[in-house]
């Protein structure tokens, strides 16, 4: 049987070589990718999307935690030292260009959550509109249709969580803390009962927002 | 969303349950797809939430990391061999002396324009130091007073008629 023999740059060797340390968990070879787009990411992406440097700062974080959670989960992974992408076949390009895409939709993402980003009365939100941004045309582009899709949902839900919900919820499901001493971390809670209110409501919503946007992938 | 059993199923994930309670948690569990759903769920928001926080705490040591190579890049991009550090930079050093000819030439170049300045402006000014001070452009002329000074209000000089008379007389002649 004739084997294909696939030529691979030193820049898809190097590629390959990261994105395989990352899903070794391989600390060095995280902290190389991590530098590997950062450089990348500041270099290009006001050519991407038009965003201050704070909040590009908050994009690529969470642009770089949901690539690594890409890997993780093995949406993107190497197989005979080739960077391979959906469908089991070789990554479109170099994992950069993936990388932005994401960066994309983190920053339309981003668009959503803060309002002077697609208010139309601001030069950003007339660019924004400019561009065709609604929140509802871009949920196909974030999410890929597999077994982890729930998942892929609810990490993104909770990226945008408010940081009250976001610090209950941290300091009870990884923390382990038990209501009683997350009370007197948070003074400004008044009570047990509230605090109890305040976690319930706080998954509530969590669970709503994804079971909305987990529909509206499967309707389309 | 069911609170009570909510709080069984935080129990459990937090392994705050013994084994008697586990056992009979997770067979209520499965005869209920509602339950069964709400433990995936919870599960996947708990898994969520460690992934996230651990890769945010990875991410602060990558950043710090990243900022601390990127200004030792700028420091040997100086094109010394030295390890990096916050001391001055050799080019820093390197460019006093250049600045400090520059404001050499800047104090000299001033102190050169105001002598010119004030020998050019002195001399209009001097008439304002004249005894009469009458502002005449005579007074700026060569010479002493006596030579030039004008003729007194009564004096024969000014008459017109005693001029016609000399010029008259000499014509005779």
């Amino acid at each position: 049987m004739a084997k294909t023999i696939q030529f691979r740059a030193p820049i898809q060797e190097n590629e390959a070589r990261l994105v395989a340390g990352m899903a070794d968990k391989r600390r060095r070879t995280q902290y190389e990718l991590y530098a590997y787009c950062s450089d990348y990411f500041w270099d290009n992406y006001r050519g991407v999307f038009f965003a201050e440097e704070n909040a590009a700062a908050e994009i690529l974080q969470n642009t770089f935690i949901a690539f690594w959670e890409n890997i993780e989960r093995r949406k993107i992974y190497v197989e005979d030292g080739i960077v391979m992408g959906k469908d089991q076949k070789p990554l479109n390009g170099s994992i950069l260009t993936y990388f932005m895409s994401i960066a994309r939709n983190k920053y339309l993402e981003y668009g959503r959550e803060h309002p002077v980003y697609a208010d139309p009365e601001t030069e950003l939100g007339r660019l924004l509109r400019a561009e065709g941004f609604d929140p509802n045309d871009y949920i196909d582009m974030l999410y890929d249709s597999g077994e982890n899709l729930m998942l892929d949902i609810i990490a993104d839900v909770i990226s945008h969580m408010s940081p009250r919900c976001s610090q209950i919820l941290t300091k009870f499901y990884y923390e382990e803390k038990k209501l009683e001493t997350i009370l007197k971390e948070m003074p400004t809670i008044e009570s047990y009962d509230a605090l109890k209110t305040k976690k319930n409501k706080c998954m509530n919503s969590l669970r709503k927002s994804a079971r909305e946007i987990y529909k509206r992938k499967l309707n389309s | 969303m069911d609170e009570k059993f909510q709080d069984r199923i935080d129990n459990y994930l937090l392994n705050r349950m013994d084994d008697a309670e586990k056992t009979e948690f997770l067979r209520e569990v499965e005869q209920d797809e509602e339950k069964k759903e709400q433990l995936e769920f919870t599960q996947d928001v708990k898994d969520s939430i460690r992934s996230r926080e651990e890769k945010l705490q990875a991410i602060k040591q990558f950043q710090r990391q990243y900022e601390q190579e990127r200004k030792t890049a700028a420091y040997r991009a100086t094109g010394t061999k030295q390890a990096a550090c916050y001391c001055p930079a050799p080019e820093v050093a390197a460019t006093e002396p250049v600045r400090s000819k520059k404001i050499w030439l800047w104090i000299s170049g001033v102190a050169a324009v105001l002598v010119v300045g004030f020998f050019a402006i002195k001399p209009m000014f001097d008439y304002e130091s004249s005894p009469n001070y009458n502002g005449a452009p005579m007074e700026q002329m060569r010479g002493g007073d006596e030579v030039f000074s004008p003729a007194p209000a009564d004096s024969t000089d000014n008459d017109t008629i005693k001029y016609n008379i000399e010029k008259k007389v000499n014509a005779d002649e």
